[in-house]
Order: C-alpha cells, then sequence, then structure tokens
C-alpha cells in the first residue's frame, strides 16, 4: 500500500466522503477513500454520520412526498360551460377517448411487467467475484475457480518461483 | 378513484417494484482458515462446500483450523489473528450493484502481505493462499451473505 494514502490528512479526505456516502465517488479518488477509511476510525465515524443522515433526510423526504396532491390543478380549473345534451355526450365519448392517460397507464403497466420479469430472472452471475485492486509484498497469482464459483489469489514469496498446481485460469 | 389516480399508484407500484433494495446495510461474512499440506490426503468434511475448488491445487490434505463467522455492518472494520502471528483485517465499505465491496489486507508484523479491494457477489467466496504454515499453507476463505 502506498504509504501516501493512508498518512493523507483527514482534512483533504473530508469533502470526498460526503461524495462518497451517496456513492458518488469513483476510480482511484474511491480507492484513496477506501484505503483512507480502513486505516481511520475518525473518518470512518464521519462516514457513519453522513450515512445516517442521508438515510434520516430520504425517509422524510418520502414521508412528506405521501401528501395528497390530488386538489392541485393547473391551469386552474374554471366551471364548465353549459353544454347541450348532444354536445356533452361527444365531450364524454371524447374525455375517454383522451389517450394521454392510456398511454401512460400503457407505460406503467409495461414498466411493472418489465421490473417483475426483472425480479424473476433472479441474480443471474452467482457467486462472482471481481478483484478491483490488488497489491501484494511478492509475486501474485489469480485463479478464477469454475464459472466464477470461486476465485482464489495465491500470495508467494519473493523469492519463490510460482508454481501452486492450479490448472484453471 | 379516478383514472389519473390509477395510473399514478401503476406507476409507483412499477417503481418500486422495480427498484433495488439500497437500505441493507447489515452484511454477514464467513472466514475459513485452512491448513493445506502433503501430510496425508484427508479433506476436512467442514469443507465439502468447496471441497471441488480445492481440488485444483497441488495439495493433498486440508484441515480446517478455525471457522468465524461476523455478523456485520457496512463501514465496521474487523480484525482477525491468524496462525503464525498474521492477522486479517476485513473492511466491508459498500454495497454497489448487488455487490458487496470489500477491502481485505493481510499483514505479517510490519509486512503487508496482502492488500486488495474486490466486489462479492452474494454467497460468493475467495480464497486467499500461500502463506508458509508448518509443513504447509495457510488458505483463508472469505465468503459473504446480504
Amino acid at each position: 500500500m502506498n504509504p501516501n494514502v493512508e498518512d493523507r490528512k483527514c482534512g483533504t479526505l473530508e469533502p470526498a466522503l460526503s461524495a462518497f456516502a451517496d456513492d458518488e465517488v469513483f476510480g482511484p479518488e474511491r480507492d484513496a477513500v477506501v484505503r483512507h477509511l480502513a486505516a481511520c476510525e475518525a473518518c470512518r465515524r464521519t462516514l457513519d454520520t453522513y450515512r445516517r443522515v442521508g438515510a434520516a433526510l430520504r425517509e422524510r423526504v418520502s414521508v412528506h412526498s405521501g401528501r395528497d396532491l390530488s386538489a392541485i390543478a393547473w391551469p386552474p380549473r374554471r366551471a364548465a360551460p353549459a353544454l347541450t345534451r348532444r354536445r356533452r355526450l361527444l365531450y364524454d365519448v371524447t374525455r375517454w377517448f383522451d389517450p394521454w392517460p392510456v398511454l401512460a397507464g400503457s407505460a406503467a403497466l409495461v414498466a411493472l411487467v418489465i421490473g417483475v420479469l426483472w425480479l424473476a430472472s433472479g441474480p443471474e452471475p452467482s457467486n462472482r467475484v471481481d478483484i478491483e485492486r490488488l497489491d501484494a509484498a511478492g509475486p501474485v497469482m489469480v485463479i478464477p475457480g469454475n464459472g466464477g464459483r470461486m476465485t482464489i489469489i495465491w500470495l508467494f514469496d519473493a523469492d519463490d518461483q510460482p508454481e501452486p498446481a492450479a490448472t484453471e485460469t | 378513484m379516478t383514472r389519473p389516480a390509477v395510473v399514478a399508484l401503476l406507476l409507483l407500484a412499477a417503481i418500486t417494484v422495480s427498484a433495488p433494495a439500497r437500505s441493507q446495510s447489515s452484511v454477514s461474512l464467513t472466514v475459513q482458515v485452512i491448513h493445506a499440506s502433503n501430510a496425508g490426503t484427508s479433506v476436512d468434511p467442514a469443507l465439502a462446500k468447496i471441497r471441488a475448488q480445492l481440488g485444483s491445487m497441488k495439495y493433498s490434505s486440508y484441515k480446517l483450523l478455525e471457522t468465524r463467522p461476523f455478523s456485520t455492518t457496512l463501514g465496521a472494520k474487523h480484525a482477525m489473528p491468524l496462525p503464525g502471528g498474521r492477522t486479517l483485517d476485513l473492511y466491508p465499505f459498500g454495497l454497489s450493484g448487488g455487490s458487496l465491496e470489500l477491502l481485505v489486507t493481510i499483514t505479517d508484523g510490519s509486512k503487508r502481505l496482502l492488500d486488495t479491494t474486490f466486489r462479492l457477489s452474494n454467497n460468493g467466496t475467495i480464497l486467499v493462499g500461500g502463506p508458509a504454515h508448518g509443513d504447509g499453507v495457510l488458505l483463508v476463505a472469505i465468503s459473504g451473505s446480504f
């Protein structure tokens, strides 16, 4: 591990912690944050605070978004003009064939079906391991197991020649 | 119920069903410490689950030294002593795309034998092997479920 990463002052990483709590830090910066967190109890506490505050805010937003907005109409409703019987019938028929609510309902139904199918398809590549970063004191061999079921990281002494009898690649 | 309300309800249901659960933050990790050697030909029955993978190595005997389950939360760091004065550090730091993000280090005194970050899918296992132990080597199997 690069010692500079662990030695970085907490203050230089703190702005990134908030973004990290929201899964908005990527690449090398994310790596640096993770490695600093692994070594710094104070920053782990700060991150935990950010996550708890974020969760509490999301919960409040969720609660307040449950208000009934059906009374809101734009543009403001005006009294409907008096209609003759024939015109009222025509109005009712055309209102029922207004395409937008039907299209919106159809789109929602399609989204629902896609969501259900997505859930029913289950967890696709099960038991997979993806190594993002690997540093070791000596040579290393990474051996993907059967169909990704189990990945093996083999560490060698710096003086050793790599020679585990593993045959899978 | 008016039609717009029905449409809104359907849309909400679709979004709710489609959205992955993000609120989970508790994870279960299991660490198995195994001694692999060529002394004998026995495989510990407790290792039946990973026996097929162990078969790809050059050792004939596998003995389970220790199993340690951890129930933990994201952001909590755990240290576990390994045979030979080594230390295993586990730091589950995120859940992303249905995978657990984990930082693992193995140190031997001041020497860092391994320092890695990886994503582990549910019930996935990663096996770290190589450090010498007795007449064989040490294997450390790390599994996670969440």
